[in-house]
């Protein structure tokens, strides 16, 4: 077998490295011929997701290079490419990934050797490293099965519409942006139009709230009529416009095909108790990765995990913690993208089973959903009881195992859409919060099954509609009088962080409300 | 929607500098058979006419709409091949480039390798041009005024000669009078003309020019706008003299109870707190240095001498900074250097003994107007019977500064002439290398040696007071290795000057940022292109003059000054600049107006605003550089950057990644 010869990409500012690399061409400089250099203007133009596609497609190695720090042409670009590449530098060291195959390095426009030596001395450290094991996984990709149209509305029930539009006038994303449609999409794909709704973007707009489904008279399971489309969209490379330019999603598919064994526990301290020997299961999830991606907007997403250990821990429980667990596969399900959903299910179902678990607790309904009905129904059976954070505090409450201490507030609750109309589970959060003396909760003119989502969902299309959403959820939280907004979903609470993060001189929308997760506010109240 | 993509790719021989180790017409076939691609070729120098000829007439014949060459580095013929295209009627934008010498052919010996490498890059080009799409250019009106700032002799060529040229010019000096550095000097080499005499008239033109608004004791404090059309904010710094009615007779000084050392005698002679800095400054006005005002300082309760004798009533305390808006279409930045301060190296003695003085010091003690009228003496008014003169103080020296100052082993020649000339002193020089490449510079040296300086070639490791004979009493003794010899030497002498390096202004760093341009690792600001364009910056419009970008001597510094005084002029002439093309766009379906796309821009491009009462962001396209960094940053995907879009960068990550067996 011939020598494996790593594939580097370099992404090469304009002004610096890549005319670096022409110095050390215009010199002769002989170096390996393992690199192929993307021209950007800037560093600061490599976006996160560039990185991780890169990965992705198999490249063995991933260089970003500019200028040095105080040379760049547009003043600070390299110092943004910078900042942006530590982010995901963390972010693929949680995957497991080996840091030499993701690289930052500085080579000015007189620097062709340096240029010449980076390459030379990456593609030694790869060929130590091995081939990427991401290679393999991309060519076996390749081949899919189409879906059948028939089937899928068929499945869904979508034949049985009447065209009554009850759907499109209770869904919210319609009421923000009128050009959308459910009643439309469905319309088309009965028509045999069903490549039209393919290619349009909007398809990736629906929040998969449930709002329409509860109640079209036709039991027409829309946002499934919608999932089994975008898996349509997805094979033919549609993916709508995706929030943090799909980065998200590129790491969920790096996590799906990855042999690394992930560094996911590392915020995990002394301070909780956890036991491989439980029979209960505590499913981490996204909060790790969330950590660094979204710092900037100030959510501490790894804080709801801590408050979760503590309740667990405080109601006796000394949970099991995955040391490998995989994301859930929510959102990749939700994009269409199922090769990488039954990969994280396949792994995370063998998992658990090997673990013998006989409970698992989920702070993230995303997750708790789909364990609970997109597992099963794609043939992953766990064989274990499922509850959110919320419904096992109100259990350990009823029994009188959790006691809190007076937290004088007033509270209003956000139906995560998972958690509420997904899964019917209304009361116990409710319950959660009443029992905290001194606590008042105050419910919003919208709530339970009629509550309003936090307007985006799977990281896929997140445009304006979806920011007057949330921002008109925020009013209705700060019109009801109470000083916190609760959610129990992590992304409930990034979207509406997001939604009052203004950094422009024009003001923003003037809200002032606290948003905290339900787990914290529970584990700061316990006694 | 478009038609069908009709693509052509070209492959360049490039003599054999491509072709000798890559296969090209192994490529041009696999470029055949890529999807859309309707004609390939190869061709021995596709940036010749023919060549070009070429690809237009496939553009026309064959109905091509997107175009790609694999040859050299884009930074070299990009814009050729762009503009061919236009030139036969296809936008240039709907082309695309892959370098193939640069970054493969000349840095690859394998052939099958370079070949592989070749296409892949060509692949990727080709798989991009499908996503390129038509981009306009815009033209946007030059404003025909130059700001230059800094009136040395660098930025006052490029004035008078942009004035003479029929334009306008500020010129803004932060000092209070202009001339520069070149003003102080004594004589230059190697003609030995006086420095004033060939000054003066200069500044003298500046000061009457009416094309020139002089804005001296001025500083620039804001800069924004692009190429053609720049926005300026000046901070006129108050004299507290009135400019209207200063006669420049000079009596304020006189009477001036209050005495600092002078600036422009380099501590060598004293003027007072109210002061005109030499006799033939420009303009003739008098200034108030109002930290060392008494009647300042009281605030008005002491002195006041100024006020009384003045006859033409122009002091005035009640005077503030003013700031003036100027519009202008280019800039000069000719801001010049600073003096390296040998006090930081230590084993020199400079201002440890009274006799180590440094070359500007020594030029204003020879200059017949400076504080001792021309003479030379030592600090105790002796004249010195022997001098030694040391070269390369600071600069050649990884510690200080790694460079070559250029300058100083000439300047080191004309002051040793003029020892020799004024005190017959014994002098001796001594050098690392002796650099004299300019015009009559080595003749120069020939004379000078043949007046009997002793030249030395050792760097100086010590300069010491302590005598161990009885020849180095009350001497200074400098102490270096004569490395032709190989011998220790220690040369007691009465007077040692140092050549300092010329180092970058002390705000240097603040001034790029100003001007948004970068300073090389020397802190010296960085050109264009060091040999094609050494007057220009990466900023369009901005353009670079003098020892702002590295050391020079006068004519280098003239040279460079008109330069880019062609440069301003060239940009004035021509009427209009045109705008990038790639740059960012919003789309405002996806906008929030979350502002982070304002916050991140360095040039102020997006802003959000209020549309039907909706927040969102729009792109300013006269500012936005096209550097992609707010759409990085954005978080719902709503701002792209145009000919770098996620799909264009997701095509090529693909089509790189790709191993093909062969």
């Amino acid at each position: 077998m011939a020598e494996f010869e790593p594939r580097i990409i370099a992404f090469a500012c304009n002004w610096c490295t890549y005319a670096a690399a022409d110095i050390a061409g215009t010199s002769r400089i002989q170096y390996p011929p393992n690199v192929r250099i993307i021209r950007v203007m800037c560093s600061g133009m490599v976006a996160p997701e560039h990185i991780s596609l890169a990965l992705e497609n198999g490249a063995d190695g991933v260089l970003v290079a500019g200028c040095h720090p105080g040379d760049c042409h547009y003043i600070s670009g390299n110092l943004k490419a910078d900042e942006r590449f530590q982010m995901v530098s963390k972010v693929v060291s949680i995957l497991g990934v080996e840091s030499q195959r993701v690289r930052l390095k500085w080579i000015a426009t007189s620097e062709g050797p340096v240029f010449a030596q980076t390459i030379k001395d990456m593609v030694n450290e790869l060929k130590e490293l091995g081939p990427s094991p991401f290679k393999e996984s991309r060519s076996a990709d390749r081949a899919r099965p189409a879906l059948a149209l028939e089937d899928m509305l068929q499945e869904t029930k979508a034949y049985y519409c009447l065209e009554c539009s009850k759907c499109t006038s209770i869904c919210p994303v319609a009421r923000y942006d009128p050009s959308y449609s459910p009643r439309a999409m469905i319309e088309n794909a009965v028509l045999g139009l069903g490549s039209e709704n393919i290619h349009d973007k909007k398809l990736f707009s629906c929040l998969a709230c449930y709002a329409c489904s509860l109640r079209c008279p036709s039991d027409v399971d829309y946002p499934a009529f919608m999932r089994r489309t975008r898996e349509m969209a997805f094979r033919s490379g549609e993916y709508g416009c995706p929030a943090h330019g799909g980065f998200l999603h590129s790491v969920t598919r790096l996590m799906s095909r990855s042999p690394y064994k992930q560094k996911r526990l590392g915020w995990l301290t002394g301070k909780y108790k956890v036991s491989d020997q439980s029979d209960t299961m505590f499913f981490v999830g996204c909060t790790p990765y969330f950590e660094p991606i979204f710092g900037y907007l100030g959510v501490r997403a790894l804080d709801i995990t801590e408050a979760s250990l503590k309740i667990l821990n405080s109601s006796g429980v000394e949970p099991m913690l995955l040391a490998d667990e995989k994301c859930c596969g929510h959102d990749a399900l939700w994009t269409g993208d199922t090769e990488t959903f039954q990969r994280l299910a396949g792994h995370n179902t063998k998992l658990i089973k090997e673990a013998g678990t006989k409970k698992i607790v989920f702070s993230c309904p995303e997750g708790y959903r789909t364990l609970k009905l997109d597992y099963p129904a794609h043939g992953f059976e766990l064989g274990c009881e499922l509850q959110h954070i919320s419904e096992f505090a109100a259990e350990k409450i009823e029994k009188g195992e959790l006691k809190f201490k007076e937290f004088s507030k007033k509270v209003t609750y956000q139906d995560p859409c998972r958690l509420g109309r997904h899964l019917g589970v209304y009361d116990s959060p409710r319950k959660v919060l009443e029992a905290i003396p001194g606590l008042e909760l105050i419910e919003m003119e919208k709530n339970r099954e009629c509550a309003l989502c936090c307007g985006t969902s799977a990281f896929t299309n997140c445009g304006l509609y979806s920011h007057e959403m949330r921002v008109d959820r925020l009013r209705e939280a700060e019109a009801s009088g109470a000083e916190i907004l609760v959610t129990s979903c992590p992304k409930c609470q990034v979207h509406f962080e997001c939604a009052m993060n203004n950094r422009s001189e024009e003001k923003g929308p003037d809200i002032d409300i606290e948003v905290v997760d339900l787990a914290n506010l529970v584990a700061g109240a316990l006694a | 929607m478009e038609d069908e993509k009709r693509i052509g790719v070209y492959i360049c021989h490039c003599g054999l500098n491509i072709a000798g180790t890559v296969d090209v017409e192994e490529l041009a076939q696999y470029a055949a058979a890529l999807p859309n691609v309707v004609v390939s070729r190869d061709y021995r120098y596709l940036c010749s006419d023919p060549g070009q000829d070429l690809l237009k007439n496939d553009i026309k014949e064959l109905g091509l709409n997107r175009v790609v060459v694999a040859s050299c580095s884009p930074r070299m013929h990009e814009h050729t091949f762009r503009k061919a295209c236009q030139a036969a009627g296809l936008n240039p934008y709907l082309y695309e480039h892959a370098n193939i010498r640069e970054h493969c052919s000349w840095v690859h010996a394998d052939k099958e390798q370079a070949t592989q490498k070749a296409k892949d890059l060509l692949r990727a080009a080709v798989q991009r041009v499908h996503y390129h799409e038509p981009l306009e250019v815009r033209e946007v009106p030059v404003n025909p005024n130059t700001l230059v700032v800094g009136a040395g002799i660098a930025g006052i060529e490029a004035a008078l000669k942009i004035a003479n040229g029929g334009h306008k010019v500020y010129l803004v000096e932060k000092e209070a009078s202009i001339g520069g550095h070149m003003i102080q000097l004594d004589t230059t080499f190697p003609t030995l003309d006086c420095s004033e005499c060939i000054m003066t008239p200069k500044m003298s033109e500046v000061g009457h020019h009416p094309n020139i608004e002089l804005l001296a004791y001025s500083e620039v404090e804001e800069v924004s706008g692009s190429v053609g059309n720049f926005k300026v904010k000046v901070r006129k710094k108050a004299r507290y003299v009135d400019e209207d009615k200063c006669i420049g007779c000079g009596i304020c000084e006189q009477k001036c109870p209050w005495k600092v050392p002078s600036e422009f005698e380099v501590g060598l002679g004293k003027r007072g707190a109210v002061y005109i800095p030499f006799a033939q400054a420009i303009p003739n006005i008098a200034t108030i240095d109002k930290d060392h005002c008494v009647y300042i300082q009281s605030e008005g309760k002491k002195c006041g001498a100024c006020i009384k004798f003045c006859d033409a009533g122009a002091i005035d305390f009640e005077q503030r900074d003013q700031i003036v808006e100027l519009e202008a279409g280019a800039i000069i930045l000719a801001t010049g250097y600073d003096v390296f301060d040998p006090s930081q190296i230590p084993q020199y003695g400079y201002r440890k003994y009274d006799n180590v003085i440094t070359a500007l010091e020594f030029e204003r003690m020879t200059c017949a107007s400076g504080p001792t009228s021309g003479t030379i003496r030592l600090k105790d008014g002796k004249t010195p019977r022997s001098a030694a003169i040391i070269h390369c103080v600071g600069s050649r020296d990884k510690n200080y500064c790694e460079y070559c100052s250029r300058i100083c082993c000439m300047y080191a020649l004309k002051h040793a002439h003029h020892l020799k000339e004024k005190t017959n002193a014994d002098v001796y020089g001594l050098y690392i290398d002796m650099r004299c490449t300019g015009d009559g510079y080595e003749e120069f040296y020939k004379r000078v040696s043949e007046e009997g300086v002793i030249f030395i070639k050792g760097k100086v490791a010590n300069v010491t007071d302590r005598a161990i004979t009885e020849e180095e009493k009350g001497k200074l003794v400098v102490i270096a290795e004569d490395t032709l010899l190989g011998k220790m030497m220690r040369i007691p002498v009465d007077m040692v000057i140092l050549c300092p390096a010329m180092i970058p202004r002390s705000d240097a760093t603040d001034v790029a940022r100003k001007f948004s341009i970068t300073q090389k690792a020397t802190g010296f600001f960085l050109e264009r292109h060091a040999k094609l364009e050494p007057q220009a910056t990466a900023v369009d419009g901005i353009f670079i003059a003098g020892c702002c970008q590295f050391p020079k001597d006068i004519p280098d510094s003239v040279s460079h000054g008109r330069a880019a005084a062609a440069a301003a002029l060239e940009l004035i002439d021509k009427g209009s600049v045109t705008t990038e093309a790639a740059i960012s766009c919003v789309d405002e379906t996806l906008c929030h107006g979350c502002g982070i796309c304002e916050e991140i821009c360095e040039f102020q491009a997006p802003r959000v605003v209020l549309k039907d009462g909706k927040r969102v962001s729009t792109v300013n396209e006269a500012l936005c550089k096209g550097c992609g960094v707010c759409a990085v940053a954005c978080p719902s995907g709503a701002m792209s950057i145009k000919h770098f879009t996620r799909d264009e960068i997701a095509t090529m990550i693909e089509a790189l990644t790709a191993v093909e067996n062969g």
